[in-house]
């Protein structure tokens, strides 16, 4: 019984009850996007070989540009380019820019692919940083480097943008290796709903562990090392649950930067990607949504699990926290730009539910999360809440965590079955129990660090590094 | 002490469905995890046998004297018959009536007609695709069957296969016409498959002033998928007569087709009343726009809807240049 509280106690109780009522919503959801996303697969038509794709699409895919910024890349550029030169695709053409790279990748492209200096077309339709120069390979029509100056991730794709003439352009980060088939699958909407799609996501998976050769994954493997393999299991959570859920609710607002296709004029109508924050994916999907909203336009922001796109990922703490502290920082800038989109009736579902999401699961969690585990377990030692109450909470916490990354998997394995081998499996399912216990914990202090770096108005996207693939 | 006797009553529900989800979570991983590993069993007790078969297999399609190879002793029909529908995507031509003739031989249509009875739709829509292969009477007897009972989605996979020449489409394609489960999207590969093997039969159907708007859809956008340039006319004429979606359809299949009309019904769709439509036209004038256009291409300019207006007015700024004297840009 609640007798006459004490001040201490009337704290305790209101911040227990905020934590466990944070985790039940965040929980909640994730089970609604869980079962939206079997019932999104189950209704899927088979998915088909690659051939058959082909015949079927390659009178009707239309031509697309594919953008790479790459920023001090030189150990993987090589490999991410031969991959996307080997594509399966009627007709498309790659811009890489070079955006002020500090080391050899300027040297390293113009090498391994004898590009050749061009004459600069400077008309472009969106503001960017100036350009250095422009090459053109000899050895591949369909190449196209641009040399600029250095202003970041969303400048470079602009300079991009400015390059192409393709209705349709696909967003690449350099350290990704897309499948043969990758841009055929993901153009599928556009082709079947060219009026209203704008934009296309693809599934990214992690590369650490398997066998690349000459730019193309030849052994799918798992990572050897324990927090690559903990990725592995959260870009599965996040691609085949969450992603494919949000696309079905018409409320996708995030179209991976490793590997999204985009119409064009839309996007140069919007401006282009934004400078002015580290989360320039993301915020460019809101802005897609406000836009489209605004304008009464009847459009689709869809996901499509089949494509791969594999992309390395941190293998170090220092880089991963780097990485998170970044993607947090950007989700807040996003969120906090379009937070009128919560509130006014026109911005619809995408308003609601797509940045009510965000504000929830980025925004709101990570702090009570933190508070949580600090103040949650020193409630019950202290007798304020009882035991059936702080296993509810531990069950919330971390138990939830458990069942939603099996599930996952599940439905990967049921569908896709893109994880190798059986021991595989079991290896993953290790991981998405562990991934619970100490690493979920410790990415919400980054978030919190994001959190952190956002309120003091930080802007720069830290060290990156990039390590080679693995050779097959 | 925080208790309540009914809040407990929720927490303890709280943790203990939990546990319950990921007890159940766990015991259904392990059980996939059984079935992968019987899988990777079955595969190391047959892979020797049925690569063995793949070559050989190849070598005799490639070779029209050559015999065809007798299934090794041991491998299951069900992986004979994997092994055909991987050749199946990749061969054309004799050696595909070659491949056919092996799947007859081998069993492999009596496996798939087995699958094509299934309980699963799944199973039965895998059954229904690998079927076009072989154009057999029994075959083509079963997917007739199918036509007549099962899921919209499994009939049409059907009549898929079986539309192998031109009477055969037609004949199907009027039958599927007058129903509505193949006026949607997911009726497009259908349509495609008719558009590709008898083209003229659907031609003929834009004329119908009574065909519904949903159907004149899938079939403009098969026939401009398909690339049938003689449709181009026909699809023309029906812009500005059937509403919104199927004059932005008729559009992009002209537009597919690269057909001059394009521009014609580019110029049409510019004044619609639908703001999509004008985003349609609009999109077609930025790649073919010609200093001719300027008018059309003004008109847009001063659209009320900003986007289109804009998007207009960069279209203008590049054709302004090459415009003929005299034709002042907006």
């Amino acid at each position: 019984m609640i007798a006459e509280p004490a001040f201490f106690d009337f704290i305790a109780y209101t911040i227990a009850i905020l934590v466990i009522l944070v985790s039940m919503t965040q929980n909640l959801l994730y089970l609604v996007l869980l079962l939206i996303a079997v019932g999104v697969m189950a209704g899927r038509p088979q998915v088909r070989q690659s051939r058959a794709l082909w015949n079927g699409a390659v009178d009707a895919a239309p031509p697309v540009s594919v953008i790479v910024p790459a920023f001090n890349e030189a150990p993987t550029i090589a490999d991410s380019l031969r991959s996307l030169l080997a594509l399966e695709y009627p007709d498309f053409r790659v811009v890489v820019v070079n955006d002020g790279s500090t080391d050899t990748t300027l040297e390293v492209l113009i090498d391994a692919f004898a590009l050749e200096p061009a004459e600069i077309d400077r008309r472009s339709p969106l503001a960017h940083a100036p350009l250095r120069g422009l090459y053109r390979s000899s050895r591949h029509a369909n190449l196209v480097l641009v040399d600029k100056e250095n202003s970041g991730k969303a400048d470079a794709l602009n300079a991009g943008l400015g390059q192409v003439t393709t209705e349709l352009f696909c967003a690449v980060d350099a350290d990704s290796l897309l499948e043969a088939d990758g841009l055929l699958r993901v153009v599928q909407p556009f082709i079947e709903d060219p009026e209203r799609v704008v934009a296309v996501g693809g599934t990214v998976r992690v590369a650490n562990g398997c066998g690349v050769r000459a730019g193309r994954v030849r052994s799918v493997a798992l990572p050897k090392k324990l927090l690559p393999m903990l990725q592995t299991v959260e870009y599965l959570r996040a691609f085949m649950m969450a992603r494919l859920a949000w696309g079905r609710l018409g409320c996708l607002m995030i179209v991976s930067g490793a590997f999204g296709l985009f119409r064009r004029d839309v996007v140069i109508e919007l401006g282009g990607y934004s400078t002015k924050t580290v989360g320039e994916d993301l915020e460019l999907v809101i802005r897609l949504h406000r836009h489209a909203r605004e304008a009464g336009r009847d459009y689709r922001i869809d996901f499509v699990p089949e494509p791969v796109c594999w992309t390395q990922v941190p293998e170090t703490l220092g880089v991963l926290a780097r990485q998170r502290q970044r993607w947090q920082r950007g989700a807040l800038e996003s969120f906090f730009t379009h937070k009128d989109m919560l509130v006014k009736r026109r911005y619809g579902r995408a308003g609601r539910l797509g940045l009510g999401h965000i504000l929830l699961l980025d925004v709101v969690t990570p702090i009570i999360e933190v508070i949580g585990y600090i103040l949650l377990p020193f409630f019950w030692m202290a007798g304020t809440i009882n035991t059936e109450f702080f296993l509810a909470y531990l069950a919330m916490t971390f138990a939830f965590g458990v069942f939603i990354s099996v599930a996952s998997l599940i439905l990967e394995e049921f569908e896709r079955r893109r994880v190798p081998r059986a021991v595989d499996l079991v290896r993953l399912t290790v991981a998405a129990v562990v991934e619970n216990f100490g690493y979920r914990q410790l990415a919400n202090l980054w978030r919190i660090q994001g959190h952190w770096h956002y309120w003091r108005g930080a802007a720069h996207w830290g060290k990156q590094s990039r390590t080679e693939f693995a050779a097959a | 002490m925080f208790g309540l006797a009914s809040f407990d009553l929720v927490m303890r529900l709280i943790w203990q469905t939990t546990l319950a989800l990921v007890a159940i979570g766990l015991v259904l991983m392990s059980g996939l995890v059984l079935r992968r590993l019987l899988e990777e069993w079955w595969d190391a007790r047959h892979r020797p046998a049925r690569e063995a078969l793949r070559k050989s297999l190849l070598l005799s399609l490639n070779q029209s004297a050559a015999a065809p190879p007798a299934v090794p002793r041991g491998l299951p029909v069900a992986e004979t018959a994997r092994l055909v529908d991987e050749l199946a995507q990749i061969v054309r031509g004799d050696a595909r009536t070659r491949l056919a003739a092996f799947a007859v031989e081998a069993g492999i249509e009596r496996h798939w007609l087995q699958r094509l009875r299934s309980r699963l739709t799944a199973y039965r829509f895998d059954a229904a695709r690998c079927l076009a292969l072989l154009d057999t009477e029994r075959s083509r007897a079963a997917l007739a069957a199918c036509l007549e009972q099962g899921p919209p989605r499994l009939k049409l996979a059907a009549a898929e296969a079986l539309a192998q020449d031109a009477v055969q489409a037609a004949a199907l394609a009027a039958r599927f016409a007058a129903e509505p489960a193949a006026h949607g999207r997911h009726a497009n590969r259908f349509w495609h498959r008719i558009a590709t093997v008898a083209p003229d039969a659907l031609v003929g159907w834009l004329e119908d002033p009574n065909l519904p708007t949903a159907l004149a859809i899938r079939l403009v956008e098969a026939l401009g998928d398909a690339g049938h340039s003689a449709a181009a006319n026909r699809i023309e004429a029906l812009v500005g007569f059937h509403g919104d979606e199927l004059d932005r359809a008729a559009l992009a299949a002209l537009d597919r087709l690269k057909h001059p009309l394009v521009m014609r019904a580019a110029r049409s769709l510019a004044t619609a009343k639908e703001p999509d439509s004008r985003r349609a036209a609009l999109a077609v004038l930025a790649r073919r726009a010609r200093p001719r256009d300027i008018e059309i291409v003004q008109a847009l300019a001063g659209d009320p809807i900003s986007d289109i207006g804009e998007a207009a007015s960069a279209i203008l700024a590049r054709l302004a240049p090459r415009a003929a004297p005299g034709v002042e840009p907006a």
